[in-house]
């Protein structure tokens, strides 16, 4: 794995019939993540259309690029996905309830944190902080410090974090550390010169992938890992083109299903298994709409691991004037 | 006890935690071979080796946010900004990052650290090696800053740095990084984070200053002291969460408060440890609170000995207070 430069987007459906070698189990499995990922972002933007939440930073058509690559991830492994990306929580452990808890003010992070900013440390899932590519120096860090263990980090960009100071920070100590991460950009033509073409410039190796291909991600970002455990540093996978969702040639839900349909056998688990998502993500909304949102006075526990004394008084007046306790 | 300077007090409290805990590291711009622009980091290297005494690229923001990444897998980085005038490019990694880890993850994950800076002016560096940004710290919910003045404290402070919870901001007054001389323990020890201590006694007027600036509030309470007006001097220590108590008892007594610091004086640490005291002890007041302050100006290179607050301009602020 070096210099993608010149390379055509490595595509698996639609080329081979075959694909890699997975498992009926290890296809289900990755099907059902691109489904369940669908719809948690199709059910947030309806809460956001709605009123419900704030506002939902989605990842609808990314379904194949984010499940894609944290399928090809170990247990060991860290994510660390922009606000928009959460769904790749889905494949590390995250549920589908810590998402719409989350979007609706509950849940672990307590009201705190905008929708889409789900950290997990069960899960190893860090939730960038604000949208300025900060967080890609963080999972720099965390993968010097985690190589000795054969971690590797899976960190997600968006397009125009490319044009960003931190990023170039981080893609520059990921050089110098020989850190072992994996970088997920994203290249739909907006920003140039793109993720993979910067790679060189920083002594790293690169690939490109087709985003709408479930299988070609998999496979890619698990040579992507294995060249970045292996100690030769980090990777920039670059996954090209937007995905779509109407169930199209550039629907990454449904390519996945296209193929799979052919595979004898998997079809009538296929059609079940939507069925279940859709009831699992319906009650999980149901139950988080439910939630109250956490209350003004939690602001002050975490600020501190301790609370000093100044955020003890501001607590104590906030509780006797709060309208909501 | 052996006598150390300020510079080898630090280098020894991190030799010390590093000996003590093999998650402590030290990174930044020179650190490691060369050792560090004033030497902190002396020797370091060759004991610790390079996995935990890093050199890094010109990159502060990539300092910080490499070692955040690290401190969330547990290690406690130790990194250095090489003057805290270059603290900026690092700035969104600290406030919007560091400081709001814990807090936006519900407490899922934090990230300790101690970012260790020299601060001041004194040293005819100049507006880019001189100024004094701790309000722009303090201002930011989630940070601590810490200030030591002698060698004994910067050990013990520094230590007790290392071992809290919370990511914090260590400001080195460079101007007395080798002129500051003391005793120093061998060995491990801490001083409390959040506690003052009271480096002078006196009954008429007290004087709030912290770093370098701790020794011309001495020399004008010993100057005063020539003019039958007894100062007593508070050496903040830790800048916050500050030591209210002390500072507002010692007011109680003394009725008159002038607050010390280079930092420009609108919006500096002083109007909020004068807004402290008004709240807290405003009947007890006999004079105006007043503040000796650097100007609201950039610093300047050529004339830094009337912009710092130094004795001669303390000295008639400690008089006036105690004449009002």
């Amino acid at each position: 794995m070096t210099d993608s430069t010149h390379d055509e987007p490595r595509r698996v459906l639609g080329v081979s019939a075959a694909g890699p070698e997975l498992t009926d189990d290890a296809y289900v499995s990755l099907f059902s993540l691109l489904v369940r990922a669908r719809l948690v972002g199709e059910r947030l933007d309806a809460l956001a259309e709605a009123g419900t939440i704030g506002f939902a930073p989605t990842a609808l058509g990314d379904e194949a690029a984010l499940l894609g690559a944290a399928s090809a991830l170990e247990p060991g492994d860290w994510v660390f996905p922009t606000h928009r990306d959460a769904v790749i929580g889905l494949a590390r452990g995250v549920s589908v309830t810590a998402l719409f808890e989350q979007a609706v003010g509950a849940g672990t992070t307590r009201g705190r944190a905008t929708p889409g900013s789900v950290s997990d440390k069960a899960a190893r899932v860090v939730a960038a902080g604000a949208p300025t590519a900060a967080h890609a120096a963080h999972a720099v860090g965390l993968a010097y410090a985690a190589k000795r263990d054969g971690a590797v980090v899976l960190v997600t960009l968006t397009e125009p974090m490319l044009e960003a100071g931190e990023l170039h920070s981080a893609l520059n100590f990921a050089g110098v550390m020989r850190a072992p991460v994996v970088f997920l950009a994203r290249a739909t033509g907006e920003v140039s010169p793109s993720a993979a073409d910067r790679a060189v410039a920083y002594g790293l190796a690169s690939a490109r992938v087709d985003a709408t291909d479930a299988l070609a991600m998999r496979a890619v970002v698990r040579d992507a890992r294995a060249h970045a455990a292996s100690g030769a540093g980090a990777v920039i996978v670059e996954a090209t083109g937007r995905g779509a969702t109407d169930g199209g040639a550039d629907d990454p839900v449904a390519r996945l299903a296209a193929h799979l349909a052919g595979r004898a056998g998997l079809s009538d688990r296929l059609t079940a298994l939507r069925t279940e998502e859709r009831r699992a993500v319906d009650d999980a909304v149901t139950t988080a709409t439910r939630l109250a949102p956490a209350t003004a006075i939690t602001a002050f526990d975490d600020v501190f691991a301790t609370p000093p004394w100044h955020l003890i008084e501001q607590r104590d007046a906030a509780a006797r004037s709060s309208t909501r306790n | 006890m052996p006598q150390m300077n300020m510079v080898q007090a630090i280098n020894d409290a991190l030799r010390l935690a590093m000996q003590r805990d093999p998650r402590v590291l030290v990174m930044g711009e020179d650190v490691g071979k060369v050792g560090g622009v004033f030497r902190v980091t002396a020797g370091l290297h060759e004991e610790f080796g390079e996995e935990r005494v890093i050199d890094t690229p010109l990159s502060e923001g990539g300092i910080i946010g490499t070692a955040i990444g690290m401190a969330l897998y547990g290690l406690v980085p130790v990194p250095e900004i090489q003057f805290s005038d270059f603290i900026f490019p690092a700035y969104d990694q600290i406030v919007s990052e560091l400081a709001k880890l814990r807090w936006r993850s519900g407490g899922e994950y934090s990230a300790k650290m101690v970012i260790r800076t020299p601060v001041g002016g004194g040293i005819r560096g100049g507006l880019y090696h001189s100024q004094s940004p701790e309000a722009q710290f303090i201002h930011v919910a989630g940070l601590k800053v810490v200030c030591p003045s002698t060698p004994y404290d910067a050990k013990g402070l520094l230590l007790a740095s290392i071992a809290d919870p919370d990511p914090v901001l260590f400001f080195e007054p460079k101007r007395v990084y080798r002129a500051a001389k003391g005793e120093v323990p061998e060995g491990p020890y801490t001083v409390e984070l959040g506690k003052a201590a009271t480096v002078r006694e006196g009954a008429h007027v007290t004087v709030v200053a912290w770093g370098a600036m701790i020794y011309e509030a001495l020399e004008a309470a010993h100057q005063a002291s020539a003019r039958g007006v007894e100062a007593e001097v508070i050496d903040l220590r830790t800048l916050w969460p500050l030591d209210v108590e002390a500072v507002v008892e010692s007011v109680k007594k003394t009725g008159r408060v002038v607050v010390v610091h280079e930092a420009p004086r609108t919006c500096g640490l002083g109007a909020e440890i004068v807004s402290l005291i008004t709240e807290r002890a405003f009947t007890h007041l006999e004079a105006p609170p007043a503040r000796v302050t650097g100007f609201d100006t950039p610093f300047p290179y050529t004339s830094e000995l009337d912009y710092l607050p130094l004795a001669h301009r303390i000295l008639p602020a400690i008089v006036d207070a105690a004449r009002y």
